[in-house]
C-alpha cells in the first residue's frame, strides 16, 4: 500500500514536470506549422457594424499586410470572425464559439461595450489572450484581469481627459449635460470624481434622455449659470438636439464632447444649425482623420481590399490594435503560447502606432494600454481637424 | 424664459400629436393599440429617406412616397398580421402588434443600418429662421405643428364628409350595428390600420428633420403619442393634439423650472393626474365597442 | 319570399336551435314568438348572416342564402332592426339614415327611400341634425326601423322592437308595422310581447328549445289558452 502511493506520487511528479514540454510540443490552440488562428467578434450586421465590421476590416488590412512580409514567424495570421449583432447572450455565443470550437489561438475584438461586458467572464476563465479593440466601459478592462488588454481608450480616460481640456483651454465656469443611462453613468460617476480631485465643480448639472426632441429647458439652464464650457456626455443624436437648441439662443460655449460622437462630419449635418458646432470639440482615438495623407497606404489597402468602402476612423482602431497584437506576437517568440503572449503584451511599451493618439503601454498592472485622447474639431464647411492630445495620468 | 419653454413645449407637443394622432385613428375603429405605430413611423422615416436623401427625389415625391408605402405596409400586415387575431382577444391583437414592431425594427437594421448611426433628413424648408425674443424658432418646427393641425384636420372632415370615413365612424362607434347596414367591418379594421399607418407616413417625413432617423426611435415616438392619446382621451383627434401639446409643455415647464431630471417623471405624474380626475381624458368619450 | 328549412346553429359546444322550419310568405307579417334563450334572436342572426349555421338552409325569394355575409343577404333585400335598436349614437340622425343605405349605389333610389322614410317618421325629420345617442327610446326605434329600411329591403327582420318601450310608445310601434304591411313590406317580427304580435301578425310560430313547437294564424293561436301557457311556461 505504502509503496504503491509513492509510485503514484513518482508517476504524478514525473507528468507535473513533463507536462510543459509537452504542451510546447504539442503547440498551443490556433498555432500551426504555418497559421495562427485569431479570433475576433463584434457586430456584423446592424447599426453597431462601426466597432465591429468597420474596426475588423482594420485589422484585417494590418493582417495582410503582415502576411505578405512573410507572416510572424513564417506563420499566416488569420481572421475568424463572429457576429455578436451587439447583443450581450450573442457576444457570449461568439466567444465561446471562437474559444471552443474554431480553437483560436487569442482574441482581438469587442465593439460594443454591454456585449464585451458580458463576454468577460468566459474570457477570463478561458485565459485566452483578449485585446479590445473598441468597447469603451471600464469594466471590461477593470478590475484587471491577466488576459485582457485594451487599445481602446475607457470611459474614464476620456472622462479626465475631458475636465482637463475645458481647464487647458481657461474655462471657468464648466457645466456638465448628460445621460443618465448605463453608458452616461459610466462616464458621469468618473467625471464627478474628477471635478472632486482637481477641486472644481460644475457651474451646472443637467440631464438629457437619449431620445429627447428638444433641450431648449437645459439651454436655458446653462445660459443661466452662464457656463463657458460645457462636458457633454451625450449620444449624437441628444447632442445635436443639445447644440441645435443652444444655437437657437445664440449661445455657444465650448462644448467638448466624446468618442461617443465620433464623427463631427456627420454631427454637424445631425446638428442641422449651420455654424452650431463651430466651438465643438471631440475625442477621437486616432491621430489621423481618414483623408490625411499620413494614412494614405491603409486607405488603399481597405478601399482595394473592400470596394465601396471608405477608410474611417474604425478602420484606424483596427490597424493600430492590430499592430500592438502583431507586435506582441512577434515577441511571443517562434513557439507561441497563450502565456508568452500575454507576458509579451505586458511588456509593451510606449510602442508606436499608425492611428493612435500617443505611444501604447500595456503592463501586469493595468491594461488599459492607450491613454492618450486625440482632440478633433470640424470648422463650419471645413474639414475635421486634429487640434491636440491629452495625455491622462 | 416662460415663453420660451411654452414655445418649446409646443413644438415638441406636435411631435408627440403627429404620433398620436395615428393610434387614436387605429383606436377608434378597431378598439386596440396598435404597438407597432411608432415603428411604422420609423419605418416610414427610411423609406422617405431612402426616396429624398439616396435617390435625390423631391421632399413632397418622398412625402407622397412615404405616406403610400406605409399605407401598403400597414394594409398589408394588417391582413396577415392582424386580421386572423382581431376576431379573437384584444390580447392577441395587442401581441401581434408587438411581434409586428420587432419585425419593422429588425427590418431597419438590417436594411439601414449600415449608413451611419444617426441619420439626419434636410429640412422640408430652408427660409430665415424666425427670431422671437432672442430666441430662434427653426421654420421645421412650424412645418410640424402645422402637419399635426392639417392631419386632425384632413381627418375631421374625412370623416365627416366622405361615406368610407362615415362608415369608420359608423364601425368604431357600433361594429354590430355596422355590419347588419353591410358594412364589411372587418376591411374597415384594415383600412384603418393602413390609414393609421399612412398618417405614420404623413408623420414621419415631417418630424424626421428634427428628430433624425434610427431604428430605435419608433419606441420613444410611441411611448410619447400613446401617452399624447391617453391624455386626450383615447378616441378623440383633437384630444390627441391637445394631449400631445400638454405633455410636451409639461415636460418643457418641468424642465426648465424644476430641473431637467424631472422631464421624462413629469409628463406621466401629469397623465396619472389627469386620469384620476378624468378618467376619460381630456376630450375623451365612452371607449368603442369590439364587434 | 322567405324559406326556412331545418335551421341548426350551435355556439360553441352549445346547440341553440335544433330544427327550424318555417315560411314567410310574401306581403305577410309573420311573428316569431318565445321566451328568453328560446333560440328566437338566433334565428335572426343566421337569417342575415351574423352567424353561420350548421345545418339546414334559408332561401330568399328562391335563392339559397345560407351562411352568406351581412352584406350580401342585404343586397339581396333582408334588412334587419336590430334589438336593443342599436344605433349610430355618436353620429347625427342624417348620418345613421345615410348609413343605412351604405350598401346601394342607387343615388336617386336613396334620395326616395329618404323622404319616404322620414315621411313615415315625421319626428326624425325634426332632429336630422341630432346626435342619434339624443333621442329617446321610442325615437331611437324609430329610427332603426328607419335606418333599415334605407336598405330598400323586400323583408324586414325585427327583433323585439317593443322592448325598452314606453306603453304609449308601444301603440305607434304597433302602427308603424302596421303603416309598413299596408305599404306591401313582408315582415318577420321576433317578439315576446304576445300583446304586439297578435295585433300585427298574419302567422304566429312559437319556438321553445330550439325547435318550433306551435304554429297556425296568429289571431286563433295566440288566443289559444294552452299554447300560451306552454310559451310562457
Amino acid at each position: 500500500m505504502r509503496q504503491s502511493q509513492g509510485l503514484l506520487r513518482a508517476a504524478a511528479l514525473a507528468g507535473a514536470l513533463l507536462a510543459p514540454a509537452l504542451a510546447a510540443a504539442q503547440s498551443a490552440p490556433g498555432v500551426t506549422a504555418d497559421t495562427l488562428r485569431i479570433g475576433s467578434f463584434g457586430a456584423l450586421t446592424g447599426p453597431g457594424y462601426l466597432y465591429g465590421r468597420l474596426v475588423m476590416n482594420g485589422v484585417e488590412a494590418v493582417f495582410d499586410q503582415v502576411n505578405a512580409r512573410g507572416g510572424v514567424h513564417g506563420r499566416r495570421l488569420v481572421l475568424v470572425r463572429e457576429d455578436d449583432r451587439c447583443e450581450p447572450g450573442a457576444a457570449i455565443a461568439a466567444t465561446r464559439k471562437l474559444i471552443h470550437q474554431e480553437q483560436v489561438f487569442a482574441l482581438i475584438g469587442g465593439g460594443c461595450s454591454n456585449a464585451t461586458i458580458a463576454a468577460r467572464a468566459e474570457i477570463e476563465q478561458s485565459g485566452i489572450p483578449f485585446l479590445v479593440f473598441a468597447s469603451v466601459h471600464d469594466g471590461i478592462t477593470m478590475p484587471r484581469a491577466r488576459n485582457i488588454f485594451s487599445t481602446a481608450l475607457t470611459s474614464t480616460i476620456e472622462s479626465q481627459a475631458q475636465l482637463a481640456y475645458a481647464l487647458e483651454q481657461g474655462a471657468r465656469r464648466i457645466a456638465v449635460v448628460s445621460m443618465r443611462d448605463a453608458w452616461g453613468r459610466a462616464r458621469y460617476q468618473p467625471l464627478m470624481e474628477e471635478f472632486r480631485r482637481r477641486g472644481v465643480s460644475p457651474v451646472a448639472d443637467e440631464e438629457i434622455t437619449p431620445d429627447a426632441n428638444d433641450a431648449t429647458p437645459q439651454v436655458l439652464r446653462l445660459r443661466q449659470a452662464n457656463a463657458d464650457a460645457v462636458i457633454m456626455l451625450l449620444y449624437p443624436k441628444p447632442g445635436a438636439v443639445f447644440l441645435r437648441d443652444a444655437a437657437r439662443f445664440g449661445y455657444r460655449p465650448l462644448a467638448i464632447g466624446q468618442s461617443g460622437i465620433a464623427d463631427p462630419a456627420a454631427f454637424e449635418e445631425q446638428v442641422g444649425v449651420p455654424g452650431a458646432t463651430a466651438r465643438f470639440v471631440t475625442i477621437s482615438m486616432v491621430r489621423y482623420t481618414p483623408d490625411m495623407p499620413e494614412v494614405a497606404p491603409w486607405r488603399d489597402a481597405i478601399q482595394a481590399k473592400y470596394p465601396g468602402d471608405r477608410l474611417s476612423v474604425f478602420n484606424l482602431f483596427g490597424v493600430g490594435a492590430a499592430q500592438v497584437l502583431v507586435e506582441a506576437l512577434r515577441r511571443a517568440g517562434p513557439e507561441p503560447t497563450r502565456e508568452r503572449l500575454i507576458e509579451a503584451l505586458n511588456g509593451i511599451r510606449d510602442f508606436p502606432t499608425d492611428a493612435f493618439g500617443g505611444g501604447i503601454t500595456c503592463t501586469p498592472e493595468d491594461g488599459r494600454c492607450n491613454k492618450t485622447v486625440v482632440w478633433i474639431q470640424k470648422e463650419p464647411g471645413g474639414p475635421i481637424r486634429v487640434i491636440g492630445t491629452t495625455t491622462v495620468r | 424664459m416662460l415663453s420660451y419653454l411654452l414655445l418649446s413645449g409646443l413644438t415638441t407637443g406636435s411631435i408627440y400629436a403627429l404620433v398620436a394622432l395615428g393610434i387614436v385613428l387605429v383606436y377608434k375603429a378597431t378598439g386596440t393599440i396598435n404597438f407597432a405605430h411608432g415603428d411604422q413611423l420609423m419605418i416610414a422615416g427610411f423609406l422617405a429617406f431612402t426616396l429624398h436623401v439616396l435617390l435625390g427625389l423631391p421632399y413632397l415625391v418622398a412625402l407622397a412616397g412615404a405616406v403610400a408605402g406605409s399605407f401598403a405596409l400597414g394594409a398589408v400586415a394588417a391582413q396577415v398580421g392582424f386580421r386572423a387575431v382581431l376576431r379573437t382577444s384584444l390580447v392577441n391583437v395587442v401581441l401581434a402588434t408587438l411581434g409586428l414592431a420587432f419585425v419593422l425594427k429588425g427590418f431597419a437594421r438590417l436594411t439601414w443600418g449600415g449608413i451611419s448611426d444617426y441619420l439626419s433628413f434636410p429640412p422640408l424648408v430652408r427660409p430665415e429662421p424666425i427670431l422671437i425674443g432672442d430666441m430662434v424658432l427653426l421654420p421645421q418646427q412650424l412645418v410640424v405643428t402645422a402637419g399635426a393641425l392639417a392631419v386632425m384636420g384632413l381627418f375631421a372632415l374625412f370623416f365627416r364628409l366622405t361615406t368610407i370615413g362615415k362608415a369608420m365612424q359608423a364601425t368604431a362607434d357600433n361594429p354590430r350595428a355596422a355590419r347588419l347596414v353591410g358594412i364589411r367591418v372587418e376591411r374597415i379594421h384594415l383600412l384603418a390600420f393602413a390609414v393609421g399607418a399612412a398618417i405614420a407616413g404623413a408623420g414621419a417625413t415631417l418630424m424626421a428633420p428634427l428628430t433624425l432617423l434610427y431604428p430605435d426611435i419608433g419606441f420613444m415616438l410611441f411611448i410619447k403619442g400613446f401617452a399624447a392619446a391617453v391624455l386626450g382621451g383615447l378616441t378623440s383627434l383633437p384630444g390627441a393634439l391637445v394631449g400631445g401639446i400638454a405633455i410636451g409643455v409639461v415636460e418643457a415647464l418641468a424642465a426648465g423650472y424644476i430641473h431637467s431630471s424631472f422631464l421624462e417623471v413629469s409628463a406621466f405624474v401629469a397623465i396619472m393626474a389627469t386620469l384620476v380626475l378624468r378618467p376619460r381624458g381630456l376630450m375623451g368619450g365612452p371607449p368603442p365597442r369590439r364587434a | 319570399m322567405l324559406e326556412v328549412e331545418h335551421l341548426a346553429v350551435s355556439y360553441g359546444p352549445t346547440r341553440i336551435l335544433e330544427d327550424v322550419s318555417f315560411a314567410v310568405p310574401e306581403g305577410q307579417v309573420v311573428s316569431l314568438l318565445g321566451g328568453n334563450g328560446s333560440g328566437k334572436t338566433t334565428v335572426l342572426n343566421a337569417l342575415c348572416g351574423m352567424v353561420r349555421p350548421d345545418g339546414g338552409s334559408a332561401r330568399i325569394a328562391g335563392e339559397d342564402c345560407t351562411g352568406r355575409r351581412p352584406d350580401e343577404i342585404l343586397r339581396r333585400g333582408v334588412a334587419q332592426v336590430p334589438q336593443g335598436r342599436e344605433v349610430f349614437a355618436t353620429m347625427t340622425v342624417a348620418e345613421n339614415l345615410e348609413m343605412g343605405a351604405y350598401a346601394r349605389r342607387d343615388r336617386d333610389g336613396v334620395r326616395r327611400d329618404t323622404e319616404r322614410v322620414l315621411a313615415l317618421f315625421p319626428r326624425l325629420r325634426e332632429k336630422a341634425r341630432r346626435r342619434a345617442g339624443t333621442l329617446s327610446g321610442g325615437e331611437q326605434q324609430m329610427l332603426a326601423v328607419a335606418r333599415a329600411m334605407m336598405s330598400g329591403p323586400r323583408l324586414l327582420l325585427m327583433d323585439e322592437p317593443s322592448v325598452g318601450l314606453a306603453p304609449a310608445v308601444l301603440g305607434d310601434m304597433v302602427a308603424t308595422i302596421r303603416a309598413l304591411r299596408a305599404e306591401g313590406m313582408t315582415i318577420l317580427l321576433v317578439e315576446q310581447n304576445v300583446g304586439v304580435a297578435a295585433a300585427v301578425a298574419d302567422t304566429a310560430h312559437v319556438l321553445r328549445g330550439g325547435r318550433i313547437v306551435h304554429s297556425g294564424p296568429a289571431a286563433r293561436l295566440l288566443g289559444d289558452e294552452e299554447v300560451l301557457r306552454s310559451y310562457l311556461g
